[in-house]
C-alpha cells in the first residue's frame, strides 16, 4: 500500500514538474507547480515530516505560489507565447541533463553505497511538531532569530525595490511647510 | 518496500528537471524562478529522506530554514521582475543583454 502511494505521488510530481518546464502558458506552469508541490508534500507526509508538509502547502502553495500567480497575471499580456522559446544550445543542454541524470541515478541506486536501508521505527511517542519545536527553541534558537531577521530584510528589500516614490501624488511636504517664512507667503508687486 | 534510495532517486530526477528548466529557458524570468523553486524542493526532499531514515531531526530544521530563505528569495526575485517589467516592458531573457556578457 505504501509502495503504491509512493509511486503514484512521485510520478505525479515528476510529470507535473516536466510540464512546468515545457508548458507554453505561464499560468499553466504555475498551476502545474502547485500540483508538483502538493504531491511532494504528500511524499513528505509519508516521510513523517508532518509539520513541514503542512508548512509547504500553507506557506508555499498558499503564499509564494499565489504571489507567482499574481505577478504572472499582472505582467504577462500575451499568455500564449508562440514559440516555446528554448535556447539555441538545446541539444547540448539535453545531452548534459541526461548525462547528469544517469550519473546521479547511478550513485543513488539501491545496490551500491548502502542506500538501501529501510525505514526505522520511530522511538519516541511525541509528535513531530513538539520535537521540532523543542529543537528550534533550544539548540537552534539563534539561527531561528536570524531567520526572522532575514524575513524582515527581505520584506524591506522588496518594498524598497518596487517603491517608486511620490512622483504623481499630491501629498504634503512637512519640512517645507515648517520652514516657510513670511516672504514666501506674501509677495507684493508694485 | 520503500528504501532510502527511492526518495533519493526521486529527488535527483526533480533536481535535473529543475536544472534543465533553468538551462533551456529563454522565455521569461518567472519560469526561471519556478525552476529554482523546483530545485530547492528536490534538495528539501533529500534532507527529509535522510532525516527520516537516519533518525536525526536536524534535517527537518535545515528544511525549515531553507523554506524561509526560499520564500525571501522568491519575494525579492518577483520584486526585481516587476521593476524590470516596469522599466523595459518585457520580461524576456533574450532581450536582457545590456551587459553584453
Amino acid at each position: 500500500m505504501q509502495n503504491i502511494a509512493f509511486y503514484v505521488f512521485a510520478v505525479i510530481s515528476i510529470f507535473s514538474s516536466i510540464l512546468v518546464v515545457l508548458s507554453k502558458n505561464t499560468i499553466k506552469s504555475v498551476l502545474f507547480l502547485i500540483l508538483s508541490f502538493v504531491s511532494t508534500a504528500c511524499l513528505w507526509l509519508m516521510l513523517e515530516a508532518e509539520f513541514l508538509a503542512i508548512i509547504l502547502i500553507l506557506v508555499y502553495v498558499g503564499a509564494v505560489i499565489v504571489l507567482f500567480l499574481f505577478v504572472v497575471m499582472m505582467i504577462d499580456q500575451e499568455f500564449e507565447i508562440k514559440n516555446i522559446g528554448v535556447s539555441n544550445h538545446s541539444p547540448i543542454i539535453i545531452l548534459t541533463s541526461i548525462i547528469m541524470l544517469i550519473i546521479l541515478l547511478a550513485s543513488t541506486n539501491p545496490y551500491q553505497y548502502g542506500s538501501d536501508i529501510i525505514v526505522p521505527e520511530i522511538k519516541s511517542e511525541e509528535s513531530n511538531v513538539k520535537i521540532l519545536g523543542v529543537l528550534l527553541y533550544t539548540n537552534h534558537l539563534f539561527v531561528f532569530e536570524i531567520a526572522g531577521l532575514l524575513l524582515l530584510v527581505g520584506m524591506i528589500a522588496a518594498i524598497a525595490i518596487s517603491f517608486r516614490g511620490k512622483q504623481d501624488r499630491l501629498n504634503q511636504d512637512i519640512s517645507e511647510q515648517v520652514s516657510v517664512t513670511s516672504k514666501d507667503r506674501l509677495k507684493l508687486i508694485k | 518496500m520503500i528504501v532510502l534510495s527511492n526518495y533519493l532517486m526521486f529527488s535527483c530526477i526533480l533536481f535535473v528537471i529543475g536544472l534543465t528548466g533553468i538551462f533551456i529557458n529563454r522565455k521569461n524570468i518567472i519560469i526561471l524562478l519556478m525552476c529554482i523553486e523546483l530545485v530547492l524542493l528536490a534538495v528539501n526532499t533529500n534532507f527529509l529522506a535522510f532525516s527520516r531514515f537516519l533518525g536525526d531531526y536536524t534535517g527537518q530544521i535545515f528544511v525549515f530554514f531553507i523554506l524561509t530563505v526560499a520564500a525571501v528569495e522568491a519575494a525579492i526575485g518577483l520584486a526585481i521582475l516587476v521593476i524590470i517589467f516596469r522599466n523595459r516592458g518585457t520580461i524576456s531573457i533574450r532581450k536582457m543583454n545590456n551587459l553584453k556578457g
